[in-house]
């Protein structure tokens, strides 16, 4: 596993995208849930460069939720691959998976913290269990990644329960980058939010991005966070994927289905379900 | 990660190299912490240092600390790539003394 990723920020189609590390590896991965009478994912295929933020964007029913579970290993597929630093994680050993997820980080939409702990507990936690340093080392540590997601220290005593929306998401945030991942991954960052808190956790992806070369890979339906924050955007819709490409690439596309869905205008339901 | 440790003007030089993360930082600050219990001035040379995570920062932020407690200088020199954009992240960048080159110090 390379901990260097040896491209210095995801660049949009820039001339050597081909020769990029791909980080994540999808192949024909089909999931259909019991008693459903059709996959929910129908064959998706697509990849995440190392150093990028890949922007997974779709309606309600789309699949990108289905998608994230499969990508941070939380369901199997029926059949298809996931290949996240070059190793399948779908035929991956339990052991190997547990240090593939070290190096992963994860921020759920509801935060996902541990409700009976403060949050500087929850930020703990991963260290003191997965690594052998000092505690100062390790409090530090914390209270680093609190600062790198503008959260005031006296937020470490608070419970999650007396956070606001936006600090929950910001404290999750900490809490998936205590680690230092190489690739994290955010389920609806910014949904519920107001405009300015959503925007400045917008800001906060790009930094990391930036800053650690960390690769990013965002599920949203929130439309101006994932244009402002996206290198590449890959569209779901029904199950399939409609189109992978930078912001322009989408814009440009011929497609109606994918402009609908670029400007808020599609329907979810397909009419001939019910008809 | 290597380093290397030397006297210079009365100050402890310490120069890291290579990568300074989970694996190694231990070891990085046991020898920081050793040079701010001696007393010493101390300054840390990064223009070696390929790569820095954050247990490797916090290390740096921990002798930084210590050495005000005991009112010992400290600063870094040389910081450049991840570090620089992780101090700045984190924006340590404006409370560590911090340096372009030894030769800047001793001209200062």
């Amino acid at each position: 596993m390379n901990r260097h990723p040896p491209f210095p920020s995801g660049l949009p189609n820039s001339p050597d995208n081909k020769e990029k590390e791909r980080i994540i590896e999808v192949e024909n991965l089909v999931v259909q849930y019991p008693g459903n009478p059709e996959p929910t994912l129908k064959g998706i295929d697509f990849h995440v460069y190392s150093g990028e933020i890949m922007v997974i964007m779709g309606g309600s029913g789309s699949g990108k939720s289905t998608l994230l579970r499969q990508l941070i290993a939380l369901d199997k597929p029926n059949s298809g691959s996931i290949r996240l630093f070059g190793k399948n994680i779908v035929k991956i050993p339990p052991l190997d998976l547990h240090d593939l997820r070290l190096r992963m980080g994860v921020a759920f939409q509801g935060g996902a913290m541990f409700n009976s702990m403060t949050v500087g507990e929850n930020l703990l936690l991963p260290l003191r269990e997965h690594l052998n340093l000092a505690e100062t080392q390790m409090e530090i540590m914390s209270r680093m990644k609190l600062s790198f997601v503008n959260l005031d220290m006296s937020t470490l005593d608070k419970m999650p329960s007396e956070l606001s929306g936006g600090m929950l998401k910001r404290a999750a945030l900490a809490r998936a980058i205590v680690m230092d991942p190489l690739l994290l991954f955010c389920d609806e960052p910014s949904a519920g939010l107001d405009p300015a808190v959503s925007a400045a956790i917008d800001d906060l992806i790009i930094k990391l991005r930036d800053a650690l070369n960390m690769t990013i890979v965002v599920v949203t339906h929130e439309r101006t966070s994932a244009f402002k924050i996206a290198d590449r955007i890959t569209i779901l819709d029904r199950g399939e994927i409609l189109k992978v490409g930078t912001l322009d690439e989408l814009q440009n596309s011929k497609n109606q289905r994918v402009q609908d869905l670029l400007i808020g205008n599609a329907e979810n339901v397909d009419v001939n379900a019910w008809l | 990660m290597q380093y290397n440790k030397r006297n210079e003007n009365g100050f402890s030089i310490v120069a890291l190299e290579g990568d300074v993360d989970f694996h190694s930082s231990r070891e990085a600050r046991q020898v920081l912490l050793e040079i701010v219990k001696e007393k010493g001035d101390m300054l840390i040379d990064m223009s070696k240092v390929e790569y820095i995570d954050s247990s490797g920062i916090a290390c740096l932020v921990e002798a930084f600390q210590e050495s005000k407690t005991a009112g010992t200088k400290f600063g870094l020199v040389s910081v450049q790539g991840t570090a620089r954009r992780v101090l700045e992240l984190a924006r340590l960048e404006q409370i560590f003394p911090i340096y372009s080159s030894i030769s800047e110090i001793e001209a200062s």
